[in-house]
């Protein structure tokens, strides 16, 4: 019964502070767009609900109130305007951010005649084209929270939209690209696993024992990497799978190049570090082992990245990191 | 990088390729991608994504598109490059300036409190040489006082002797005087100075000297007795009432002559007239000056006849205040004890002594300007140019005669 009043009694506070915040936010919009406080509450608390309260049950009114006053009032104002049928809201809307869907839908599409069917597209998915029972359409507006710039969520959704298309037209066709993709990762994985790509190894005990000690290597990289953080894996990823520079990886993830360089080093020491770990505790081997071990599988890696790099055909990464630089968006 | 991270870096790169990320089922709405690549997300649902995004590669790319496209990639990697006058700014700024200030404040401090300590632990000129004799004679000239009131009081309860004193006012009201005018005054002329000691020399007799030494010691016995020259002296100064009479103008009896040349020559002393001017009147004034010996011969007869005490201790009196004023006027050598480069030195016969010398010491003999003499320490070289003459030091239990 108790614990039953507490609950009440957090909630209560909670509802306080989500009432609070959506006034605050009101007041911080240059165009209320004539909405009230009861128009946004529901819209702010789901918000909270989705982002703070869902991932933190532990989470203060205070942290409640400081996350609402991070969202974006013009935006989720403008919004919850066009939700409601305000045409000049939608006027806005569609003059303030049709550049912007124009040119997410041109990056997202081959052509400008895909990219323009796509960008009227997108009009209409945010009008929606249901209507629910209260008689208002029930469009993708109705799903922004304000956490984010509008323009940024236009994009997303634009992107999104894109990927669907091209889904439901994969489901099709089997792009060439896709073969080749597909290609190069089996014909990767038979070369690591039979090692002849690899090696011109003198004997073919010398080569048994390089292949080996290179799939060796591969599974404990795999675990080691598996072991680290969210984080850090997020940031190998960007860096060593998408191709990002530091700069990008970094930006991505809210910190400076120079961070993601120094986090980056850090990362390869403590991959290092587990790798002969695991090569020692499960293989028996002595750590001069483990490391000529290691050394001899990145030589041999270097060289066929090398060899993968001149070849003429498309490759199944592109190059990138250290020596390429491109980034891959 | 090290060779070992470049290892490590070419396997990531190959294990990139071949596992590659695994396209989960659900994604990221376009809120939550949006979200997350605004940097807009709680610690707690910006890791739950993140989680997400490591093994979705599809999300991963739309998040970095998002990225790039709301241009944080630029504004994360915006160069931190300040004008110089910036930097020269910040060199000035408040953050750096609270340190400067309390720096300075500290150095001031102790600059300060160095300087309290020098001054604390100065020694006063060690090595500049004092001379002792004002403050013995200070020592001498307070007891001074006694046997004038006692003078006086025997002036006073004995009339036959107060009428013995020839001209008791003015003498009385010099020595009352005389402290501050020999402090203030210059010292004599040299020519009216020789002048005096003629006087005096012509006018001393023996049984005058001995009745002067005798009734000083009897008057001051806690004293020394006076060396021969300050018995001279104070013969002279038997003589000085007559000169002083010579300064305060004619008395009863005196003819107005005498200090119309005195005062002549005076007068050409100060407006500096010929030289054989000048000779003609002392030519001229000679008569007078021999007049003088007659009466203090006179004057003298008649003191030594009436041997008063009162006279022949205030004539002692007089000498040492006399003897004061020359010592203060005249060279330090005449003092007893002098104090140099913080060590006093006694006087015996021409050379002074350290009064630290024992007679267990053995003296080394240095002569100055000998190479010997260089090889002094300085302090010691500094002290004995302090003195004309020669000079017993003892320096760091040695003892040095330098001369």
């Amino acid at each position: 019964m108790l614990r039953i009043i507490d609950l009440s009694k957090k909630e209560h506070r909670f509802e306080e502070a989500i009432a609070a915040g959506a006034k605050r936010l009101l007041g911080r919009a240059e165009d209320s767009r004539a909405l009230d406080v009861e128009s946004l509450v529901s819209r702010v608390r789901a918000t909270v609900e989705k982002y703070l309260l869902k991932h933190d049950p532990a989470a203060v009114p205070d942290a409640v109130a400081a996350f609402i006053d991070t969202l974006h009032a013009n935006d989720l104002c403008l919004a919850i305007a066009c939700q409601r049928g305000d045409q000049a809201a939608w006027s806005d809307l569609v003059e303030g951010y049709g550049a912007t869907v124009r040119s997410a839908a041109r990056s997202a599409s081959p052509n400008e005649e895909m990219a323009e069917d796509l960008a009227q597209s997108i009009w209409a998915e945010l009008h929606g084209l249901k209507v629910n029972d209260d008689g208002r359409a029930s469009g993708k507006l109705a799903y922004y929270s304000g956490a984010g710039s509008l323009g940024g969520w236009l994009r997303a959704v634009v992107g999104q939209l894109a990927i669907d298309r091209h889904r439901r037209e994969a489901r099709l066709v089997h792009t060439e690209e896709d073969a080749e993709f597909d290609r190069l990762a089996r014909d990767g994985a038979i070369e690591t696993n039979s090692g002849d790509g690899f090696t011109a190894a003198a004997s073919p005990e010398e080569a048994l024992a390089t292949n080996l000690a290179a799939k060796a290597v591969e599974e404990a990289l795999a675990r080691a990497l598996k072991g680290l953080d969210d984080e850090d894996r997020l940031l190998v990823k960007l860096y060593y799978f998408d191709g990002l520079r530091l700069r990008e990886a970094g930006a991505v993830l809210g910190f400076h190049e120079a961070t993601a360089s120094r986090r980056l080093t850090r990362i390869q020491n403590d991959v290092r570090k587990q790798v002969e770990k695991e090569l020692m505790d499960e293989h028996g081997w002595t750590k001069s082992e483990a490391t000529r071990s290691l050394s001899q599988v990145a030589t041999t890696l270097q060289t066929d990245l090398e060899s993968l790099l001149k070849a003429p055909q498309r490759s199944l990464v592109q190059p990138s990191g250290a020596e390429g630089e491109s980034a891959a968006v | 990088m090290s060779l070992n991270d470049s290892e490590i870096d070419v396997m990531l790169r190959r294990y990139a390729k071949v596992g590659n990320g695994v396209n989960t089922g659900d994604h990221l709405d376009a809120d939550e991608l949006n979200a997350f690549a605004a940097g807009a997300l709680p610690a707690a649902a910006r890791s739950h994504y993140m989680s997400h995004l490591v093994d979705c590669d599809e999300c991963r790319r739309t998040v970095t598109e998002l990225a790039a496209a709301s241009g944080r990639f630029d504004q994360v990697s915006v160069p931190t490059t300040k004008s110089w006058w910036q930097k020269i700014g910040s060199l000035f700024a408040p953050s750096r300036l609270r340190y400067a200030a309390f720096a300075a404040v500290l150095i001031a401090v102790m600059g300060i409190g160095y300087g309290i300590w020098r001054k604390t632990h100065e020694r006063p000129s060690a090595l500049i040489a004092q001379n002792e004799r004002a403050a013995s004679e200070n020592l001498r000239t307070a007891p001074q006082s006694q046997p004038l009131v006692a003078t006086g009081g025997e002036a006073s309860q004995s009339p036959t002797v107060a009428k013995a004193i020839p001209q008791p006012t003015p003498m009385q009201s010099v020595d009352q005087k005389r402290p501050e005018t020999t402090a203030v005054s210059p010292p004599p002329p040299p020519k009216e100075a020789d002048a005096l000691a003629k006087n005096g020399r012509v006018t001393s007799s023996p049984a005058t000297e001995a009745a002067n030494v005798g009734s000083a010691n009897a008057v001051a016995p806690s004293y020394a007795p006076a060396p021969s020259v300050e018995t001279e002296r104070a013969d002279t100064r038997n003589r000085e009432p007559q000169n002083l009479s010579l300064l305060h103008g004619p008395q009863r009896g005196e003819s107005n002559e005498k200090y119309k040349t005195i005062d002549d020559r005076s007068r050409g002393a100060n407006v500096a007239k010929a030289r054989d001017e000048d000779n003609a009147r002392v030519q001229t004034d000679q008569p007078v000056a021999k007049e003088e010996p007659k009466d203090e011969e006179r004057a003298a007869r008649k003191r030594s006849e009436s041997k008063p005490a009162t006279l022949t201790s205030r004539s002692g009196v007089i000498a040492r205040q006399e003897e004061t004023k020359s010592d203060k006027a005249g060279p330090p050598a005449e003092a007893d004890t002098r104090s140099v480069g913080g060590r006093k030195f006694k006087r015996q016969g021409n050379e002074w002594v350290d009064v630290k010398l024992k007679p267990s010491m053995s003296v080394t003999l240095i002569s100055r300007g000998s190479e010997d003499f260089e090889k002094l320490d300085s302090s010691l070289r500094s002290i004995s140019q302090q003195f004309s003459g020669p000079v017993v030091v003892v320096w760091k239990g040695k003892a040095y005669r330098i001369q």
